[in-house]
């Protein structure tokens, strides 16, 4: 009885889970070892549909011989002058790797195709891959889909030794370590300030939320305005003999001007973290310390920041974790190739290259770096979170 | 029973008869005028095939290249698609695009009509893999007022660095008396710039590679062209970013009359009588040195390897390149890719410059062992930006192009 | 029972302010400039406003307000809707918004349940696995996931934008917090009426977890809303593009007209900021922290 019940227990657990497991497996967990193999591969995007172009066979053979069929010698001629292998690759324009063309030269039935051309039967677009299927007697299947090569480390050697892969990802970093903590500690002094017995600290709350509800496109496109050359920010410092700076132009510039309009976008949300991390701390312990004399520096590094450790450590580390990987801004305000972060690089090499099998291998060594980041803040905060 | 049959048949064959072949064209959205007068086009070829093909516009709005790339790996580029010279390459290597020599002869199109340089452009491997749309080439503009008041005489074909330098000076002024210049002699691009200093590395005598496509940026004279460009703003002063002033392009800061002179292209004209028509100016060809150079920009229509309609989407490229040519450069004031259109441009007051700039220009398209040049770019681009600002000395930045070239290019 | 003196106060008082200036500012900057036209005519004249000028030329009390020089108008957010097809993308981003947080709300619950209440085998090694994709980056995934829709023709079509974010394991781990803290004393009493799974789950265990679903809603949407790498991909036609894509329409090579493209950016910022003043509660208090206090 007790038994029977488990069963369907069982089974009720996998029908609710199943659609996200589902989920996770088909988007999230099989993407994963793709990737790892991809990163192994020279995995070309522009090549995904090499098999899948279209020709005219009759016109393509035309083109070969140099005669149309109704002109054309004896079937035999024809197959002594043919060589399906430069036939594919310079008539119809596919390229062929060795193996593929020592296949080609065996199995290829050069004979039938002759036959239906002299026949008039091949006067249609062929898709390339249905036309091997019709020619090939053994083995079309290598040509029905595109497979990368694989090429073992290459691709990580290659990362190592290129340039922009080592700016891009000291880009990144710089980023993290200049934001994570300036925009901590920004948030760990206004929730300490709004939790002094304030009037109007939900105004406060909600005014400095806005920016992190904000889309990260349209604060950069507010920011591009106010970062530009004749614009507000450049006339506000002015006034204090700041000579106009091209913000967002300059090689220098540019990432400190995005670091701190990041800053600005996440530090009201980080405060309002904190700020439910004070209210927890018992008032009892700051009464306590007010008595012993200790003067407002001195509690806030002896009481507040200890007491505050949890939420320290899980905001730095979404702040690392999620800085390392901006995209957003980098995209719409980064014009010049020297200040791109490691997320743009992959995604340039991923999508306007094509070359997906690189930028697997560096989002990998992106992975290996956060995974190395949140183990450390598992030892730093052993308690389970969930 | 049979009639009926029959019937059937008749209808199928109508029905087929009457069945359009669509054929989908993609491009970059460049202006709306210029949208408009596709759409023209575009109208006109459709009513002349009306039955047989039909025509589809299709503008590809945002990173162009990032699009293409994934729609050519999906399988659903569009049949016809315009590249640009600079990457062009990129596309023909990975053997995705469409060599349109048979069909050329096939549907009997005239190349002897388009400049040859043009069609050069678009060669890869001894097979032509797009025809030119139209073409750009840089010049000089001029400020006639600003000329006058400082009583210069306008630019002419002679013009070498020398004057251009004089004018430049001349033009650099300080209008209010508030020791902060309010005119510059000129305009230049700080960021990006590289294909703009081409045209000088080449007046100075030198060139951008080597025959066996090694980098020939370490030549003495190629080092003298790159040298001028910078030295105009830093030694000699009378050149300035567009974003110095306020402005978002060289047309932008010339229109406002930031600057006396620029070096762009006809896409300068339209913005310029929409957005300034009170700017008087003029246009010459580039100053020479120890010869004449110029860049042209370029554009071709390209058709993939995977259309499932080549023979129909070769009729439509080739009425772009023909009735289509005529109207854009009617209508939107493009230089046209073939001779025969372009007779009377040749002798235009304006557009004259532009024309006699192709017979001596270089197209923009550098030859790699990869056939991918934009890395380097990026690479080239970001160390003139850095001599610019004074970071670095021209021989520094040289020095490490020379050294890391080859890794770029690889 | 005295926390901070006086002078600790006016010191907080003098930050926040301060902050507040800064957090808004920039917004405020938005607004005027979207409320500027982009010329105007005086005397006969048309002229055309330069919104780089300083100072601002602020005016409130003519009427209508002077920003800028240049008499304030709404008509840059109906200009907006003319030039492209602003509507079309609100309703993108909707659907695609919304039916994310549809699927987030069901799967995620359903979910969440199967994995706080009921007992199946390899619950837990599914679990630590889940746990382990959470270290991933999204860098790591999108090419395969990008590959996988581009092999499905599902480039550019809603179906192509929203199925992957249908569920995520950060929200999983969210529902499945809140009904681990659930008294189990009534679902206890329903098994002893012989309720089964999926009438306890509905009946009782949903209807409780209100607030739950309510910032799983809240997070979900607002995360969709803003998103901009995935419609970035998934989208190549301007009929399909979501808010953020369509951004970038307001800047082109040569010229960027200011006053639409702030017109633009601060109508889609407008609904979050109803949201979140609608529901604060859930941003501030359960949607943050709900992390950090389980």
């Amino acid at each position: 009885m007790l038994k029977k019940r488990n069963v369907r227990e069982a089974i009720a657990g996998y029908l609710f889970a199943s659609p996200i497991i589902i989920a996770i497996l088909v988007f999230t967990i099989v993407p994963i070892f793709q990737a790892g193999y991809y990163s192994f591969t020279d995995y070309d995007a522009l090549l995904q549909q090499k098999y899948r172009i279209r020709f005219n066979a009759q016109e393509a053979l035309e083109n070969y011989f140099f005669v149309s069929p109704d002109e054309a010698p004896s079937d035999e001629e024809l197959l002594s002058l043919f060589d399906p292998v430069d036939f594919i690759e310079l008539s119809v324009g596919v390229d062929l790797d060795d193996r593929q063309k020592e296949l080609v030269r065996k199995e290829f039935n050069s004979r039938k195709l002759i036959a239906d051309f002299l026949e008039f039967k091949l006067d249609r677009i062929y898709i390339f891959s249905d036309f091997m299927k019709s020619y090939m007697k053994n083995g079309a299947s290598t040509f029905s889909r595109y497979v990368p090569q694989f090429v073992g480390l290459s691709n990580f050697l290659e990362a190592f030794k290129d340039r922009m892969f080592w700016i891009s990802l000291k880009n990144a970093v710089v980023f993290s370590l200049v934001v994570t903590p300036i925009q901590t500690l920004l948030a760990i002094v206004l929730a300490v300030a709004a939790n002094q017995r304030i009037r109007g600290v939900k105004f406060f709350k909600v005014s400095f939320f806005l920016p992190s509800i904000t889309s990260a496109a349209a604060i950069s496109m507010i920011f591009l305005l106010i970062y530009s050359k004749p614009g507000v920010l450049n006339r506000l410092l002015g006034y204090l003999g700041i000579g106009p700076v091209d913000w967002l132009g300059n090689i220098r510039t540019a990432l400190p001007s995005i670091m701190a309009m990041n800053i600005w976008t996440t530090a009201g949300y980080f405060m309002v973290t904190f700020l439910a991390g004070l209210q927890d701390i018992p008032t009892s312990i700051i009464e306590a310390s007010m008595i012993d004399g200790a003067n407002a520096w001195v509690r806030f590094w002896r009481i507040t920041i200890p007491m505050l450790r949890n939420q320290i450590i899980f905001v730095v580390t979404m702040g690392i974790i999620g800085t390392l990987q901006v995209f957003d801004q980098i995209y719409f305000l980064i014009r010049n190739q020297e200040n791109i972060t490691i997320s743009m690089y992959i995604y340039q090499n991923a999508f306007s290259y094509g070359k997906m099998g690189y930028a697997s291998a560096i989002a990998m060594i992106l992975f290996l770096i956060i995974f190395s980041v949140t183990f450390v803040q598992r030892r730093l905060m052993p308690e389970e979170r969930f | 029973m049979k009639k009926l049959g029959l019937l059937l048949v008749v209808l199928l064959v109508v029905a087929l008869g009457f069945s359009e072949v669509v054929v989908r064209l993609g491009g970059w959205v460049s202006s709306p005028s210029e949208e408009q007068a596709l759409e023209e086009v575009v109208k006109a070829f459709n009513e002349e095939y009306a039955g047989k093909i039909k025509l589809v516009y299709e503008p590809i709005p945002g990173d162009y290249k990032v699009k293409l790339t994934a729609m050519l790996s999906a399988g659903t580029a569009p049949d016809i698609f315009y590249l640009d010279t600079s990457w062009a390459e990129e596309f023909f290597r990975k053997g995705v695009i469409q060599p349109l020599d048979l069909l050329i002869r096939k549907h009997a199109l005239d190349l002897e009509d388009f400049y040859p340089s043009l069609i050069e452009a678009f060669k890869y491997d001894g097979r032509i893999y797009g025809l030119p749309k139209d073409f750009s080439t840089l010049a000089l503009f001029y400020n006639k007022r600003m000329f006058d008041e400082a009583g210069l005489e306008y630019p002419n074909e002679n013009w070498t660095w020398v004057d251009l330098v004089y004018a430049a000076t001349k033009l650099t002024r300080d209008l209010d008396g508030d020791g902060q210049i309010d005119v510059w002699g000129l305009s230049l691009y700080r960021d990006g710039a590289f294909n703009r200093v081409i045209p000088f590395i080449v007046q100075a005598g030198g060139k951008v590679v080597n025959e066996d496509l090694t980098t020939a940026l370490g030549d003495p004279d190629s080092v003298e062209g790159i040298r001028f460009y910078i030295d105009l703003h830093r030694k000699y002063g009378v050149a300035v970013t567009p974003q110095d002033v306020g402005a978002g392009w060289l047309g932008d800061a010339f229109g406002k009359e930031k600057a006396a002179m620029v070096m762009s292209g006809p896409w300068m004209l339209g913005f310029l009588r929409d957005n300034f028509p009170n700017v008087d100016y003029g246009v010459a060809e580039l100053p020479r040195y120890k010869k004449r150079a110029t860049m042209v920009y370029t554009v071709c229509y390209a058709i993939p390897k995977t259309s499932e309609h080549k023979d129909e989407a070769f009729i439509a490229l080739k009425y772009l390149v023909t009735e289509g040519m005529k109207t854009f450069t009617e209508r939107l004031g493009v230089l046209p890719a073939r001779i025969s259109l372009a007779k009377d441009l040749i002798n235009d007051p304006v557009k004259g410059a532009f024309m006699k700039g192709v017979s001596y220009a270089i197209p923009w398209r550098i030859p790699t062992p990869s056939g991918i040049f934009s890395k380097a770019e990026n690479e080239i681009n970001t160390r003139i930006s850095k001599v610019w600002m004074g970071e670095m000395t021209l021989e520094e930045a040289i020095d490490e192009i020379v050294k890391n070239y080859d890794s770029w290019v690889r | 029972m005295r926390r901070g003196s006086k002078v600790g106060r006016t010191i907080a008082y003098i930050l926040l302010i301060t902050y507040a200036i800064i957090s808004f500012g920039p917004f405020v900057w938005a607004l005027l400039v979207s409320i500027t036209p982009m010329t105007y005519e005086k005397d006969g004249q048309r002229f055309g406003v330069d919104i780089m000028q300083w100072p601002p030329k602020i005016n409130l009390f003519s009427w209508p307000p002077r920003v800028f020089g240049a008499p304030a108008t709404l008509s840059n957010y109906r200009t907006v809707f003319e030039v492209v097809p602003y509507a079309r993308w609100i309703l993108n981003t909707v659907i695609y918004a919304g039916l994310t947080t549809l699927g987030h709300l069901l799967f995620d619950s359903m979910g969440g349940y199967a994995f706080a209440r009921l007992r199946f085998p390899g619950k837990n090694l599914i679990f630590t696995l889940f746990l382990a994709t959470m270290m991933v980056p999204a860098y790591v995934t999108i090419i395969p996931v990008y590959n996988l829709m581009v092999r499905y023709n599902l480039v550019n079509t809603y179906a192509g934008l929203f199925l992957p974010k249908l569920t995520g394991v950060v929200t999983l781990f969210m529902m499945r917090q809140f009904f681990l803290n659930l008294p189990t004393e009534i679902e206890e009493a329903a098994i002893i009426d012989g309720a089964g799974v999926v009438r306890r789950f509905f009946q009782i265990a949903l209807p409780m977890a209100k607030p739950a679903l309510a910032a799983l809603a809240i997070y979900t949407f607002l995360g969709t809303w803003n998103d901009f790498l995935w419609p970035l991909l998934m989208t190549s036609d301007k009929s399909m593009f979501t808010l953020t894509m369509g951004l970038n329409f307001f800047r082109t090579s040569y010229y960027t007209f200011w006053q639409l493209m702030m017109a633009a950016t601060l109508f889609m910022t407008l609904p979050m900021v109803i949201v979140f003043l609608s529901f604060q509660r859930y941003f501030i208090e359960s949607g943050v922290t709900s992390g950090l206090k389980g």
